[in-house]
């Protein structure tokens, strides 16, 4: 289980945590940093603190691990066959965070028809382009999206 | 008709101050509330359980002092109220929180819909209903503004989207978030106030739900907060009076960087 410890060799009673905390479960004692039962382990405490010494603990977690999986996907919204001026910040925005480690930038558009705008996309910075065509598609709701992207990603975990 | 309606404990961000000097939030002394959104998805629960009978069980994950929230809703006319609180569910995201929540309805069994605010006022994410759908592979209708029909078969919503609305119908079980636009939420009645007194709320923990630490709290949830910061106030602005012509040039020489000439 996770858990909080404030490090009391390390602590020197400074009390910047105390008003960090957006619980306000944190008081001093005799100089010491104390965290109460109110904590939710949000961890701002720990980036306030300038001394390293408020620690959170991570139990084991099972799972996947984030590091099987790489690149930045735009998912194109559409409105009546027509992709969103959001979807092409959004593509220079993945841009930039693809640079950072040099992967691959994707878009996935969900539509009836494509029509040109695969090509729109690429030219605005999508490496890849998905593309999905379907009357089910038109117009927009969650199951046959999400299941589709989701599909899309468990087949590719690289994308 | 059994409608579970999830609800959150949240700071009353309409009393919240600043700390003009340190340039943070006055957290003390600041009373928690029902999360106001929470507000509109117990009435439109209350309203259908009145017109179609069943019973409206509201559930919540928080620290112990969430209870208070739960009586709250009994007071407005909740049958049931069941509290997740565990240390172990501490520092939970949505997803570690919303995999917690379905699995209180899971085990409550045979819950034909869930309801909850469009989000709340602390988070903002209005990630936790839709996540919890899709933990418990339920589909969902999000943004209701008006639900149209409900009976055991189905739902027909309204969601409210940017350039209208979509009419949404689904199979039960489902889960929906409502918005303001959907009702008035009544005021708790004295009857239920002292009903809200004396119920028992039962407190589950990751035991009763059978969840491995893994998948709870801050161990179960894949993202972090990394940084919580109070936006910078900025004060200053400028306000000049005069003639249009006067302001325009006052304008446009600020806007040029020609102030002096």
């Amino acid at each position: 289980m996770a858990s909080i410890e404030v490090r009391k060799e390390t602590c020197v009673g400074c009390g910047v945590c105390v008003p960090a905390c957006p619980f306000g479960a944190i008081s001093m004692e005799d100089d010491l940093a104390v965290i109460s039962d109110d904590c939710t382990l949000c961890g701002a405490c720990e980036s306030s603190c300038s001394f390293g010494a408020i620690i959170i603990r991570t139990g084991e977690t099972d799972g996947t691990s984030i590091s099987d999986y790489s690149g930045v996907m735009v998912i194109a919204e559409q409105r009546d066959g027509i992709v969103d001026h959001c979807t092409l910040e959004l593509l220079g925005e993945a841009k930039r965070l693809a640079e950072v480690d040099g992967s691959v930038v994707s878009a996935v558009l969900l539509t009836e028809e494509g029509g040109e705008w695969p090509e729109k996309l690429i030219q605005y910075s999508a490496d890849i382009v998905y593309i999905a065509e379907d009357p089910a598609l038109r117009h927009f709701r969650t199951e046959p999206f999400s299941r589709t992207v989701e599909k899309l990603i468990n087949k590719r975990s690289r994308l | 008709m059994r409608i579970v309606v999830a609800v959150k404990q949240v700071p009353d961000t309409a009393e919240v101050r600043i700390d003009e000097e340190r340039g943070t939030l006055i957290r003390e002394g600041i009373p928690s509330i029902l999360n106001p959104f929470d507000s509109y998805a117990l009435e439109e629960a209350l309203k259908w359980r009145d017109e179609l009978g069943g019973t409206v069980i509201v559930v919540s994950m928080g620290p112990p002092q969430a209870e208070a929230v739960l009586r709250e809703a009994v007071s407005m006319g909740a049958d049931e109220a069941v509290l997740l609180s565990d240390r172990a569910f501490a520092g939970a995201d949505t997803w570690a929180t919303s995999h917690t929540l379905a699995t209180a309805v899971e085990k409550m069994g045979n819950i034909d819909i869930v309801l909850t605010g469009k989000q709340a006022i602390d988070g903002d994410t209005a990630q936790t209903g839709p996540s919890i759908a899709a933990s418990l592979d339920w589909p969902q209708i999000t943004f209701v503004g008006n639900v149209r029909e409900l009976s055991e078969k189905h739902i027909i919503a309204e969601r409210y989207v940017e350039d209208g609305s979509e009419v949404i119908k689904s199979s039960l079980p489902v889960v929906v978030t409502i918005l303001k636009d959907a009702n008035i939420p009544r005021l708790p009645s004295l009857k239920g106030k002292m009903r809200a007194r004396k119920i028992e709320i039962p407190v589950w923990g990751k035991d009763d739900l059978e969840l491995p630490e893994g998948e709870v709290g801050l161990d179960g949830s894949p993202t972090r907060v990394v940084n919580i910061a109070t936006p910078e106030i900025f004060t200053d602005g400028q306000i000049h009076h005069g003639e249009p012509e006067e302001l325009a040039k006052l304008m446009a020489d600020s806007l040029l960087g020609t102030e002096d000439s």
